[in-house]
Formats: structure tokens, C-alpha cells, sequence
């Protein structure tokens, strides 16, 4: 049970990247801007086809999966997180259920289940344009939930949210690899990756730089050397701030 | 989700025997019916109202389609260029004299639209990409018109020229029960590729990466979408010229009474599609006029300022 990269490369964004992720894990992927995080993501979601190298889930190669079966295995949710129409928070997130052909009862079950655990039951008729931004985001994220994928693959999720709607999110990333799924975050904050991720990858132009747990991987060393910015943990683990 | 459908199926069954008769002579079945009552009836109102049903739902069903492609509620049939392709098909007909020879105007209309569902897919090529694909229909349209107009200034007769001006114009005038035999089962046929495409469209109403993280394969769904558009369209344009608007004013209208999915929006809209032909034509039919209204012109009459209220509402939400 895991999702892997071998070797993998994109031209002028990924060079020979190879990592193995493991089910119950939040993995963070930390970097510059530029370092090709974005593109790892999209690749290790089967939605970038790398010019060389592969990718493999539970042992399989991701590219003789069906499109319909990659999409219930890997859950993807995009950095846009766009809703072209003003769905209601219900018919989004039942947008989830497009990969399966499970029955009206098992789609309804793992729609609510999804509100449920976002906490978005009262929203549920809601149009997506009158929700605030945090709600915004935790309906999107309910649609890829819904879809009861075994991976979760999301791009900057944190991004624009105040700090007790990244924390909510965060704790909602926990209890699902806690659940036993894979969880793969795109993360800026490099003190949330720290604080929330069992295992962080740092990317730097397109190759891995670092990678481990987070101590190891944001050591205050490789933050100087990725990042070329003199800076220091304060806190206790769990609870990390970065000085700079 | 689906609340629309039996109101609109009513006003359907109503609105089409009605319309039977309605026109030029009226026809009232409580009083004593002329003798030609029966001819009238089966050999020019019937083709005619099944043609407005059909061609409305195809339109209608496209235009939904359309909007749910191209995420936007402007978006009409005519931006694949597929209406144009059509349309220059029908006036190389006129202009080489063939349109009067049994089958020729549809099969040249047809061919048209086949020809730039053909260039479509070969522009488009096996990117997927919505942009792209747009761009290449627009390309696509404005040659075709740039094409007719050539056509239309090199007009080899005057009867012809004013044949085609008439043609381009849209009607169901005069249309009889060989228009309905091919333009029925290719709208159907249509109809029913966009009715598949729907729970694809639906997932791009996430964008196109999460379409596809949702095993959409945009490539299929292009695909799809040239044949539904192109089916629905070039029979519609075939069998009674260029029909704007009804793509674009029927999803808007009804959008709010579904659950705004796109795949909730092609039955009712071809639905609608059908009712708005049928009650436009029926109109046209009987408005006192020295020559009777065309349909295109009516619906473009219609259509404009309903834009316009669209644009002027848009701008008013982005202020």
C-alpha cells in the first residue's frame, strides 16, 4: 500500500525525483517557489504524464490504472479551488461520487459522511457564493472526501485561510491518516509542515533536497541552504515557531 | 433537480396541438373545418411543429451543453463554428444550383458541419485543452463566414443571392416531412451523446484538473461535445438555416430551477428549446405581416435585448 515515484522527471520542472510515500502519513512537500512542488503533486495524481520515469500505486504502475480507478484511489484537490456554477455545498460535494457507479444509498452515505466530518451539515443547501472562504474551502475539500479516495493529494489547502480555519483543516488532514489514508500536502507554511507533518519532502529545482521527518528535513541547515534564509526554531515540538 | 421537466412536458403537450391550429387559416375544431383542413394540417403544420420541437430541443440541449463545457453562461452552439460550417454548406447549394435538387441543401448543410467537426478535432488535436478547442471554433467560424459572405458577393445569379439572404435568415416555412426524416433522428442521436457527456461536464464544473483527477479524460469529452454540438446543430442548421439565441437565453433561464449541475440542465433545456420553436414559430405564423416573420429574425429580436439584460446584470454584479 503506497504510492511511489521513480526517477522521476519533467522537463524544466522535476529532475529524477524518487520517493516512496506510506498510508497513514501526512507528508508535506515544501520548497521555493519554483521548486516544482505543484508538479510533483499533478504528477504523483496521475494528472501529468512525467517524461521520464514512473509512478506506482500499491505496486502498480499508475498509467495502466483506468482513469475511473486512479480517480478512486487518489483524491486531488487543486490549488483553484473554482466552482464554475453556484452549486450548493450537498451537490458539490456529491461531484465526488463521479468516479463510482456505487447506488444512490452509498453516494448519499458518503456525501453526508463528508459534510459530517467538515462539519458543514447546516450548509448543506447553501449556494458556494454565500458561504465565507473558510467554509469555501472545507466544501471543497468535502468533495474530494466524498469520493472516499484512499489518497489525499492537495495543493497549498491552507492557502488564504485565517489561522483557526489552517488549524481546523489540519486536524481534519490528521484524522483522515489516522483513518488509514495517505495524505500529501503542498505546503508554504514551513511552520505548519513542521508542527502537522509526519514526513516532510523539500524541493529545490526540480530535485529533492531534503527528506524525512520534519526535524530532519527543516533543520534550521537546510531551511539556510533551500531557502537562503538565516532562521531558528523557537518552541517546543508540536508547537514550533520559525524566527527569522 | 428535475422539477422543471413535468411542467415543461405540459406545456409541451398543450402547446403543440394548439399550435396546429394556429396560422394563415385558422383551424377550429369546434366549428366546420375547411376542406384542405386535413392537407394543411398533415402536410404543412405537422412537419413543421415536430421540426420546431426538435430542432428547439437540439438547440437548446447543445447550448446547455455548450455552457456547461465551456463553464460559462454565455456560451452558445454557434462558438464551435460548427453552425457556420452548416450554414456555408447550404449557401454553396444555392450557389451552385443544386438546392433545388431533392436532397442537396441538407446534404450540403451537413456536409458542412461534418467538415468542421473534422477540422475541430484535427486543430484541437490530443490536448483536450478547453482554450484551445474554443479558439480553434472561432477560427473555424469566422472562416466560414468570411466564406459565405465571398460566396454571397460572387453570387452567380440574383435569384440565387436573394435565395440564399432568405435561407440564412432561419425558417420552418415550407419545410415538409423529408426535412423531419433526416433532422429528427440526427437532433435524437444529439441529444443523446450530450445527455452521456453530462456527468463529464459536471466534473468540470471544478476546472479542468479536478475534471480530471476525477477520471474525466478530456479528450473523450471533446470528442463528445463535437458530436453532440455537431449532430444537434448541423441538423438544426440543415433543415432551417441559422437559429441564434435559443442556446443561449433557454439554459440561462433555467438553471436556477436545477440544481445548476450541467448534467441536470440538457433535459430540461432541450425541453425548453422545443417550447420557446414551437410558440416562436407559431407567432411568426400569425402576426399580421405582409410575408410572414422569420424565425431567425423573431428569435434574434427576442434574443438581443435578453443579452444585453444579461450583460447589464453581469456588470452590475461586478461593480
Amino acid at each position: 500500500m503506497s504510492l511511489a515515484a521513480q526517477n522521476l522527471s519533467l522537463t524544466g520542472r522535476l529532475n529524477g525525483v524518487s520517493l516512496t510515500l506510506n498510508p497513514g502519513e501526512v507528508t508535506a512537500i515544501c520548497g521555493p517557489n519554483g521548486a516544482g512542488k505543484s508538479s510533483l503533486l499533478s504528477c504523483l495524481a496521475g494528472l501529468l504524464e512525467p517524461a521520464r520515469g514512473a509512478l506506482a500505486l500499491d505496486g502498480a504502475p499508475l498509467n495502466t490504472l483506468t482513469p475511473r480507478e486512479r480517480a478512486r484511489a487518489l483524491g486531488y484537490l487543486p490549488q483553484q479551488g473554482e466552482v464554475a456554477w453556484d452549486l450548493s455545498v450537498e451537490t458539490l460535494a456529491g461531484l465526488g461520487r463521479l468516479p463510482w457507479s456505487a447506488g444512490i444509498a452509498a453516494d448519499r452515505a458518503a456525501v453526508e459522511a463528508a459534510l459530517t466530518a467538515l462539519d458543514l451539515e447546516q450548509f448543506r443547501a447553501r449556494p458556494m457564493s454565500q458561504l465565507s472562504g473558510g467554509e469555501q474551502a472545507r466544501a471543497l475539500l468535502a468533495r474530494v472526501l466524498a469520493g472516499e479516495p484512499r489518497w489525499l493529494l492537495a495543493d497549498e489547502p491552507l492557502a488564504n485561510l485565517d489561522l483557526a480555519h489552517q488549524l481546523a483543516l489540519l486536524r481534519q488532514f490528521r484524522t483522515l491518516a489516522g483513518q488509514g489514508a495517505g495524505v500529501v500536502l503542498v505546503l508554504h507554511d514551513l511552520a505548519q509542515a513542521m508542527n502537522h507533518a509526519d514526513r516532510v519532502v523539500v524541493l529545490d529545482g526540480g530535485v529533492i533536497a531534503a527528506d524525512g521527518s520534519p526535524d530532519v528535513a527543516l533543520s534550521e541547515a537546510v531551511i539556510a541552504r533551500v531557502w537562503k534564509v538565516q532562521a531558528r526554531w523557537l518552541g517546543d515540538p508540536g508547537q514550533r515557531a520559525l524566527a527569522t | 433537480m428535475t422539477r422543471p421537466i413535468p411542467l415543461l412536458l405540459a406545456a409541451l403537450a398543450i402547446a403543440l396541438p394548439l399550435s396546429l391550429l394556429a396560422g394563415r387559416v385558422w383551424l377550429d375544431p369546434f366549428a366546420d373545418l375547411p376542406a384542405n383542413a386535413l392537407i394543411i394540417l398533415t402536410e404543412l403544420r405537422l412537419p413543421r411543429a415536430i421540426l420546431a420541437v426538435t430542432l428547439g430541443a437540439g438547440l437548446g440541449a447543445a447550448g446547455a451543453a455548450m455552457q456547461g463545457y465551456l463553464r460559462n453562461p454565455l456560451a452558445d452552439p454557434g462558438l464551435f463554428g460548427i453552425a457556420p460550417g452548416a450554414a456555408l454548406g447550404a449557401v454553396l447549394s444555392f450557389w451552385t444550383g443544386w438546392a433545388s435538387t431533392g436532397w442537396a441543401l441538407p446534404l450540403f448543410a451537413l456536409t458542412g458541419a461534418a467538415g468542421a467537426m473534422a477540422l475541430l478535432t484535427l486543430i484541437a488535436g490530443r490536448s483536450g485543452s478547453v482554450m484551445l478547442f474554443t479558439l480553434a471554433g472561432m477560427m473555424i467560424a469566422s472562416l466560414a463566414g468570411a466564406l459565405m459572405s465571398l460566396a454571397i458577393s460572387l453570387s452567380p445569379t440574383p435569384f440565387a443571392l436573394s435565395e440564399i439572404v432568405t435561407w440564412l435568415m432561419g425558417a420552418l416555412t415550407d419545410r415538409s416531412w423529408n426535412d423531419v426524416l433526416f433532422a429528427v433522428p440526427l437532433t435524437m442521436a444529439g441529444i443523446a451523446v450530450l445527455w452521456v457527456a453530462g456527468r463529464s461536464l459536471d466534473a468540470l464544473s471544478l476546472g479542468e484538473a479536478a475534471a480530471r483527477s476525477l477520471g474525466v479524460d478530456p479528450r473523450r469529452l471533446q470528442l463528445l461535445m463535437i458530436a453532440g454540438v455537431g449532430l444537434t446543430v448541423g441538423a438544426g442548421v440543415a433543415a432551417a438555416g441559422i437559429i441564434g439565441f435559443v442556446g443561449l437565453i433557454v439554459p440561462h433561464l433555467l438553471r436556477r430551477f436545477t440544481d445548476r449541475r450541467p448534467s441536470s440542465l440538457i433535459v430540461p433545456s432541450a425541453l425548453a428549446g422545443a417550447l420557446l420553436l414551437l410558440v416562436a414559430d407559431c407567432l411568426c405564423r400569425v402576426l399580421p405581416m405582409a410575408s410572414e416573420l422569420r424565425l431567425g429574425i423573431a428569435l434574434s429580436l427576442l434574443g438581443a435585448p435578453f443579452f444585453l439584460g444579461l450583460l447589464l446584470r453581469m456588470r452590475r454584479g461586478l461593480a
